[in-house]
């Protein structure tokens, strides 16, 4: 079924799923607590082509696109975050002059089961990169043009907070208890630590070279941070003051970018946007297992994994496609076409009662 | 980046943060350090580099009208790109520094008050590959590792083909451009040299590089409004890719800001010499080391500045002060700040205290 639905300024063709709906709640960014015979669906946001693909996991085809403007090539879906249950992705979107706020520059939520805006709202900023509390109530984002990050209340649709962070802020995770939001910044090579409790920063970490991506692991005492430039990831150990307690060597070839940690907390994988790789790291050890490069596509950025832990998915800026890889075997199985400037991927859920 | 930089510096910081340095960072090195070994010849020969393309955008612009804001990048070359080895030049041809600095300083005065200044230019221009031979050895200068950094530099450096494309298409600056333009002339000449030496698959994924910054800088002149391509970030990491890329070519460590304390602690251990240059009343050589310094300090390759608008802000704050007490650079105070009227030799040792504060905040 094929209806439009207006966004903002512009209308949008949306390819609807059907689906019902349960509640599942789990950590943020990746729905952990999957619904028996849930159904997933992938969403790449398309840089270049202002709209998301939408993929079908069962069968790793592409169902449907959302277009987010009229205007590609000049408003840009980046990052991207899913609601605890799974049913909401949010989208950060942006135009390429972040120095004038637009109206363009907001975060959109979309509904999984249907892919219909449900709500969209001012960020304040340019958004690059967004993440969700693990209650589903709150999206923080890192502003990056204007250095700072940002809260937004869900119910109000509304900028709580708004606080300095690193120059060229990227990377957002929230903790899964909750209490903190990491925000890395690519110019300053710095961490910052936001009490979410206290609705202050806590501190600022200098990590690794040009960091860009953050997770926290499945229990939330360890946060981890790709540094692009550094080739290392560091690791924060959170229950030790926030204090950088390893660095996981990738190599200086490695330009290390994104990154997600399976639902079984055992493996951590990191896309290697520089050299088209996929680095899995054995959690326990610290030690990189294995490097997935055969027919991955060029220039994975966006990383994200099934909440079975059966598929990851990469969204390659340069060859504009998605490849599914299968932890099974550590081997691309497909790569999905979609569109131009591929740069983030998450998974929906559908819940099937 | 720059004038965010400034923007944070400027602004009152309403959060007190406790800052934390890398306690377990790893940090991983290539063979050679051009950076480290050869860090004032890749700073004179940066400033030859953007000497001559500040002349050639005159050139290019003899029948074109500059507008202010490009008639003042343009006459910076009196300052900025002199300035980075007018000293060596000085000590080792003197009557051509006398000339060069002569014909420069009438560039950039005929540019700043609307007067033909393209002849002068092009009469410039010898002097200026003369003033190159006089000051960079010619071993040096057909160093790989040397070629490499200074490559990296025209890429990511200030005015260089990242910055400068950033500033005319994310701020209100477009006249900015050219100077990128000039950069990216010399980027494409020195590439051309540096694949003699690279690997097959260092070269075909260098000439994706080369292929996709080209769409940036498609023509001398300013481009039609809007830009062709607007995403700077693209460009900008395309810009780091090449350079992680020629990293590989020449074995070198070009990123120099994968070790703060390193950096920090070279820095502070230059600038203590430079003081002493300042001291002994050769303002000239202070001059250029300095600029020198600065470079590491401000650069995307260090980032040590940013590191420290966020991680000591007082430090940051105190370190353009002082910069601008003695260079003319565009990492200074926020507008309104109080000018410092300490003497050279006491700002210079201002700055070893900053660099020391750097060190420790970067966790030296």
């Amino acid at each position: 079924m094929t209806v439009w639905v207006p966004i903002g300024r512009v209308t949008a063709l949306v390819v609807l799923a059907a689906g019902l709906f349960v509640v599942a709640p789990a950590m943020a960014q990746v729905p952990t607590r999957a619904a028996a015979n849930a159904t997933y669906r992938i969403y790449v946001a398309n840089e270049y082509n202002a709209d998301l693909t939408v993929i079908d996991t069962a069968t790793d085809t592409v169902v449907g696109t959302i277009p987010i403007s009229g205007r590609p090539g000049v408003v840009r879906p980046r990052g991207m975050a899913v609601s605890p249950d799974g049913t909401i992705v949010y989208v950060a979107i942006s135009d390429f002059h972040p120095e004038y706020e637009v109206p363009e520059d907001k975060i959109v939520a979309i509904d999984v089961r249907t892919n219909q805006v449900l709500q969209e709202f001012r960020a304040g900023g340019n958004p690059e990169r967004i993440a969700i509390s693990p209650d589903g109530k709150k999206v923080w984002a890192s502003l990056e043009a204007i250095a700072q990050g940002a809260g937004y209340d869900i119910a109000t649709g509304t900028q709580f907070i708004n606080f300095r962070v690193g120059i060229e802020a990227e990377g957002v995770a929230v903790s899964p208890d909750g209490k903190w939001a990491y925000i890395t910044a690519e110019a300053t090579h710095t961490t910052t630590v936001f009490d979410i409790e206290n609705n202050k920063i806590l501190k600022h970490i200098l990590v690794g070279n040009r960091p860009r991506s953050v997770a926290f692991s499945v229990d939330g005492t360890r946060a981890y941070v790709s540094a692009e430039i550094g080739g290392t990831i560091s690791v924060i150990d959170v229950t030790k003051n926030h204090t950088q307690i390893a660095s996981i060597n990738l190599g200086l070839d490695s330009r290390p970018v994104e990154l997600i940690v399976d639902p079984s907390g055992k493996r951590l994988y990191v896309a290697g946007g520089g050299t088209s790789a996929i680095y899995v790291i054995d959690t326990a050890t610290n030690k990189v297992v294995e490097t997935i490069k055969e027919k991955l596509g060029r220039r994975p950025w966006g990383i994200t994994i099934t909440p079975d832990g059966k598929k990851i998915y990469t969204a390659n800026g340069l060859s504009d496609s998605v490849s599914v890889i299968d932890p099974a075997c550590m081997c691309v199985v497909k790569n999905i076409a979609v569109g131009r400037g591929a740069h983030s991927v998450q998974v929906g859920v559908i819940p099937t009662l | 980046m720059n004038r965010v930089v400034q923007w944070i510096a400027g602004a009152s910081v309403a959060v007190v943060a406790i800052t934390s340095a890398a306690v377990a960072q790893e940090i991983l090195t290539r063979k050679y350090e051009p950076y480290y070994q050869t860090m004032f010849p890749i700073s004179q020969a940066f400033g030859l580099e953007m000497l001559d393309a500040r002349l050639r955008v005159v050139e290019a612009y003899a029948t074109t009208p500059m507008n202010a804001e490009l008639k003042q990048h343009v006459a910076s070359m009196a300052t900025h790109d002199l300035g980075r080895f007018y000293g060596t030049l000085q000590q080792r041809n003197a009557a051509l520094a006398t000339e060069l600095k002569t014909v420069v300083d009438a560039v950039a005065k005929a540019v700043l008050d609307g007067q033909p200044a393209a002849a002068m230019a092009t009469r410039a221009r010898p002097l200026v590959a003369n003033a190159y031979n006089a000051v960079i050895d010619p071993a040096l200068r057909n160093n790989l590792q040397f070629k490499a950094a200074l490559m990296a530099s025209m890429l990511m450096a200030e005015d260089g083909v990242s910055e400068a494309f950033e500033e005319a298409v994310k701020y209100p600056n477009r006249q900015q451009y050219p100077v990128g333009w000039g950069a990216w002339e010399r980027v494409e000449v020195l590439w051309k040299e540096l694949a003699e030496v690279a690997t097959p698959a260092l070269r075909s994924e260098a000439t994706l590089f080369m292929d996709n910054m080209r769409k940036f800088y498609q023509t001398k002149h300013l481009p039609p409004v809007p830009f062709p391509e607007e995403d700077q970030e693209e460009l900008e990491s395309l810009t780091h890719s090449m350079a992680a890329l020629l990293e590989s070519v020449a074995d070198a460590t070009l990123f120099v800001g994968r070790d703060m304390p390193r950096v920090t602690k070279t820095l502070g251990e230059v600038v203590a010499s430079i003081c002493a240059e300042y001291a002994a009343g050769r303002d000239s050589l202070a001059t250029e080391r300095l600029y020198a310094t600065l470079e590491h300090f401000v650069s995307e390759a260090s980032g040590v500045a940013g590191t420290l608008s966020v991680l000591a802000p007082e430090t940051d704050a105190r370190a353009r002060l002082l910069f601008s007490r003695l260079l003319v650079t565009r990492y200074k105070p926020p507008a309104g700040t109080p000018a410092t009227n300490m003497s050279a030799v006491d700002a210079c040792r201002g700055l070893v205290t900053v660099m020391a504060e750097a060190n420790k905040a970067v966790g030296g």
